[in-house]
């Protein structure tokens, strides 16, 4: 009842389904994640060239946040989510003055400065509304440098309104920053000092004991100024 | 907008007239067979059920569905006017589903202008089956081959054509852009339909719904196409968006001119992707201004030499942010050295005419004739420096052709403008 002819053509479609499937389901999403990852590496870039005391922060802050979120059990989805948001957490930077950041030391910045330099995560996620693949990020994005009990900015949400996403990055942006300013060991003291205060106490130490165990350290190894 | 719509009414009454002339044609001419109760619910169902699993391949709402199998089966089945009322009604039905569903977008005249799409490019389809058919002595996988292939491509070009009209945007264009998306899948996509129409010709009608399989698979390949040439040219955009929030100036008129930037590259010979790369190109290429002092450029004054050394970094900045971007990999060099100038005193490197890429010339005129007649940033509205009129700014090309732009480029340019292609 079923030919030569009908056979073949089935094994041929067979095959080619086979080949297809093959082409969605590994080889396309993983180009589709390497071309994400390049282009949001091109906006880090920008923002780093603009500012050259951040040199480096961006793939610091990708590499720990990732490791963080894997350890406080983020996958898939949400894990990309945090490692893309690390990298774009700062595109805002590009609208703060030229001059203000590379001219003047942080020490003389009056409270007019601060307000500027501080509007950078609202710039950012207003940027990040208008890119339609990227608009889910724009709430991680904005509440970023928000502190976890609520004495921050007027723009504070609610506590559990602020994505686990948005207190990862806080922790790990935070940290990187102090890193690079003060020294790692500083760096500790300040996340330790603001545990429960600016930053959710939870994480603070998964993030405290995940820096001092060695594989970490090698995987993700500080950029020195 | 008056003229949009009067566009696309020729397009639907042009479309609209065609497809039933040829549907009656259709109708006369090919002959209708008879098949069991089990064929004819089996094979519109199934047509109906992909009709409802599309996929949006551009952001403008165009869409593909997966039906076309199943129509050729059903055209080996009965003949070609099955098919063809198949087609029809399957189309509508989905048209309307999607209506009721989203309350705007769906609008009348696109409903019309489908219908009016699937007439003709189910007749023409139903014709070559009938020639190849009758003449190849009942061959049904030659038959269903040839019924697909020529539905296919009918579809395409229309749907494409419409298109251009509806976004204003050029046939060639949609043409290269549509087909570079779809053209993996054709090969499995023909494989299903001869599948089908073996099975259908053989009456083994329940082993049919199988088929969907290899059109699931199919689905989601264009799926994660159609978002990679989204995500590519949205992040084109994001990087214009950062230099604007850098610098306050709108981007219009450079892409304005960027359009012109295309026409050029065309007209010098270039092929046609590499035109449109171009064009990004002359977008993006001010990009590494996002790292240069903003006081400075804005500032309305002569600059000294140590500011005009700051301001120079930027073409370099530019190539260094856009070095990790794969699919930009190639206008990385035009935009390092889109201040190189033939006759060796450009910047960075001072390459000599022979060594500076075309592209770069090309940004290199696209960018001095947008500073000239008033380009939107403020550092080209300095006081000392009055916006000059399009006959003002050419004569300047002309007089700087050779030296700081590369004449035949200033050539093309001037051609462009005066042929009034943009």
């Amino acid at each position: 009842m079923i030919g030569r002819e009908t056979w073949d053509v089935l094994i041929a479609l067979a095959l080619t389904t086979v080949a297809m499937l093959y082409y969605g389901r590994i080889y396309l999403p993983k180009k589709i994640d390497d071309r994400t990852r390049e282009s949001l590496k091109a906006f880090s870039t920008a923002v780093e060239l603009r500012f050259p005391v951040r040199e480096g922060l961006s793939n610091r802050v990708v590499a720990l946040s990732r490791e963080l979120g894997k350890r406080e059990g983020l996958a898939g989805k949400q894990l990309k989510d945090l490692e893309m948001a690390g990298r774009l957490r700062d595109i805002g930077l590009c609208a703060i003055p030229y001059r203000l950041v590379n001219d003047k030391p942080m020490v003389e910045w009056t409270d007019g400065d601060y307000a500027i330099y501080e509007r950078h995560p609202e710039v950012g996620a207003a940027m990040l509304e208008l890119v339609p693949s990227l608009s889910h990020l724009a709430g991680i994005v904005r509440t970023h440098h928000v502190n976890f009990d609520g004495s921050s900015g007027p723009f504070f949400p609610s506590k559990d309104s602020l994505p686990i996403e948005a207190r990862l990055l806080k922790i790990v942006s935070d940290y990187v920053w102090f890193e690079r300013t003060q020294g790692a060991l500083l760096a500790r003291e300040n996340l330790r000092d603001g545990a429960g205060v600016a930053y959710d106490p939870e994480y603070v130490y998964t993030f405290l004991s995940m820096l001092t165990s060695s594989r970490v350290t090698n995987s993700a190894a500080p950029v020195t100024a | 907008m008056k003229s949009l719509d009067l566009a696309l009414r020729k397009t639907l009454i042009v479309y609209g007239i065609c497809g039933t002339l040829l549907a009656f044609g259709v109708e006369l001419w090919t002959p209708y067979r008879m098949i069991s109760v089990l064929g004819w619910l089996m094979i519109p169902a199934l047509a109906l059920a992909t009709e409802f699993l599309p996929v949006r391949i551009s952001r403008n709402g165009l869409r593909i569905t997966f039906s076309l199998p199943f129509v050729a089966g059903m055209a080996v089945a009965t003949g070609a006017t099955g098919a063809l009322l198949v087609d029809l009604l399957v189309t509508l039905a989905a048209a309307l589903y999607l209506r009721s569903k989203q309350e705007k977008g769906v609008k009348s005249y696109w409903i019309l202008l489908n219908l009016s799409v699937c007439l003709i490019s189910a007749s023409l389809a139903g014709f070559v089956f009938h020639f190849a058919t009758n003449s190849g002595s009942g061959h049904t996988t030659l038959g269903a081959l040839a019924f697909t292939i020529t539905y296919a491509v009918a579809n395409f070009l229309l749907v494409c054509n419409a298109d251009a009209t509806m976004s204003l945007g050029r046939f060639k264009e949609r043409v290269h852009s549509t087909a570079a998306i779809a053209a993996q899948g054709m090969l499995l996509y023909c494989l299903a339909a001869v599948a089908v129409a073996i099975l259908v010709s053989k009456e083994l009608y329940l082993f049919l719904p199988l088929m969907l399989l290899p059109l699931v698979v199919l689905r989601r390949v264009l799926k994660l196409k159609a978002l990679l040439f989204e995500q590519y040219y949205e992040s084109v955009t994001a990087l214009t968006l950062m230099l604007q929030r850098a610098h306050p100036y709108t981007h219009g008129h450079l892409e304005r001119v960027s359009r012109i930037s295309e026409e050029v590259a065309l007209r010098l010979g270039l092929s046609g992707p590499r035109a449109r790369l171009v064009r990004e190109a002359s977008v993006l290429h001010d990009i590494g201004k996002i790292a240069v002092d903003e006081a400075i450029l804005d500032k309305p004054a002569r600059l000294t030499d140590e500011e005009f050394t700051h301001v120079k970094r930027h073409s370099v900045l530019g190539a260094q942010i856009l070095a990790p971007v794969e699919a930009l990999r190639e206008v990385v060099p035009w935009i390092r050295h889109h201040h190189e100038r033939p006759d060796g005193t450009g910047y960075p490197d001072g390459l000599s005419d022979v060594e500076i890429p075309i592209e770069s010339k090309i940004i290199a005129v696209v960018d001095a004739f947008d500073a000239m007649t008033g380009g939107d940033a403020p550092s080209d509205r300095r006081p000392y420096r009055e916006p000059m009129t399009v006959d003002q700014a050419l004569q300047e090309l002309d007089r700087c052709s050779g030296t700081q732009f590369d004449a035949r480029v200033v050539q093309a340019f001037r051609y462009v403008l005066g042929s009034g292609v943009v």
